[in-house]
């Protein structure tokens, strides 16, 4: 129960999460950057075996920051963000300990990403892997590939298309 | 040709890493503003990366990936059942 993948729970929603609370000074934009993590983490960990894990999680909190950070600049002022701040809101000490059915929306979620995962093209799977899961930037993905960015780009692009043909399909 | 949806999706990926002050941002602005259907194409894709962030989402989205490559698949069969009725129908 305390224990996700190799991650004490215990840690990640009192002292990872409170790191996560000072940058974006929102808790519930801090929830999200964490459930996408702990995702990340256990997909990434079922694929091969994570030696230092409460550090490889800090590692994926920090590439989802810096994206977001980078978005976040760019579509809303920062001001805007903090309205929806919530530190005053005396609820939220009591998330502190995630809940089974917490646990169990992670797990979900998790399951779900390997089937998406598995429904792509090799070459496809594997950027979005690199982008999506650990949470690398497309450049970094491209460097550690040995492709171009537009390379890159472009199997994002595919991998975006085909999953909204599927969408389409069945509408 | 690019269709409209690649063209948007390829937006899309570039837009995920473009900094603030990149001046490739103008040129996307300026395509957005360029037709409506581009605004659409572009917010389409926009809510299919939403899904990732939901598990009800990304289960909807691995339930059509999968049920659109079993369709994918036997079609794929047909075609070869057909072939190879053909090819034992053909007259010599």
């Amino acid at each position: 129960m305390n224990n996700w993948y190799g991650i004490d729970l215990g840690w990640a929603y009192a002292e990872l999460f409170a790191s996560i609370r000072h940058k974006t000074h929102c808790v519930h934009r801090s929830y999200d950057v964490l459930h996408d993590s702990l995702i990340r983490f256990a997909a990434i960990n079922q694929s091969r075996n994570v030696e230092q894990p409460h550090a490889y999680l800090r590692r994926i909190v920090g590439n989802i920051l810096v994206d977001q950070y980078r978005e976040a600049r760019h579509w809303v002022s920062m001001d805007d963000a903090d309205n929806h701040n919530s530190s005053e809101n005396p609820e939220w000490e009591e998330y502190l300990v995630p809940s089974a059915e917490h646990l169990a929306e992670l797990n979900r979620r998790l399951t779900s990403l390997q089937r998406v995962l598995d429904c792509l093209p090799p070459r496809c799977r594997e950027v979005f892997w690199f982008f999506r899961v650990e949470g690398y930037s497309q450049p970094e993905t491209a460097r550690r590939l040995g492709v171009s960015l537009k390379a890159i780009e472009y199997q994002v692009a595919r991998a975006l298309v085909d999953m909204q043909a599927a969408s389409e399909l069945l509408m | 040709m690019r269709t409209l949806k690649e063209e948007a999706a390829r937006w899309f990926a570039e837009m995920q890493h473009a900094g603030a002050d990149d001046p490739v941002r103008s040129r996307f602005e300026a395509w957005l503003a360029q037709s409506p259907a581009h605004a659409r194409a572009y917010a389409a894709f926009d809510e299919l990366w939403s899904r990732f962030d939901s598990g009800a989402g990304l289960e909807a989205l691995a339930a059509v990936l999968e049920q659109k490559r079993k369709t994918a698949a036997s079609r794929k069969n047909t075609h070869r059942y057909l072939r190879r009725r053909k090819s034992k129908c053909a007259p010599d």
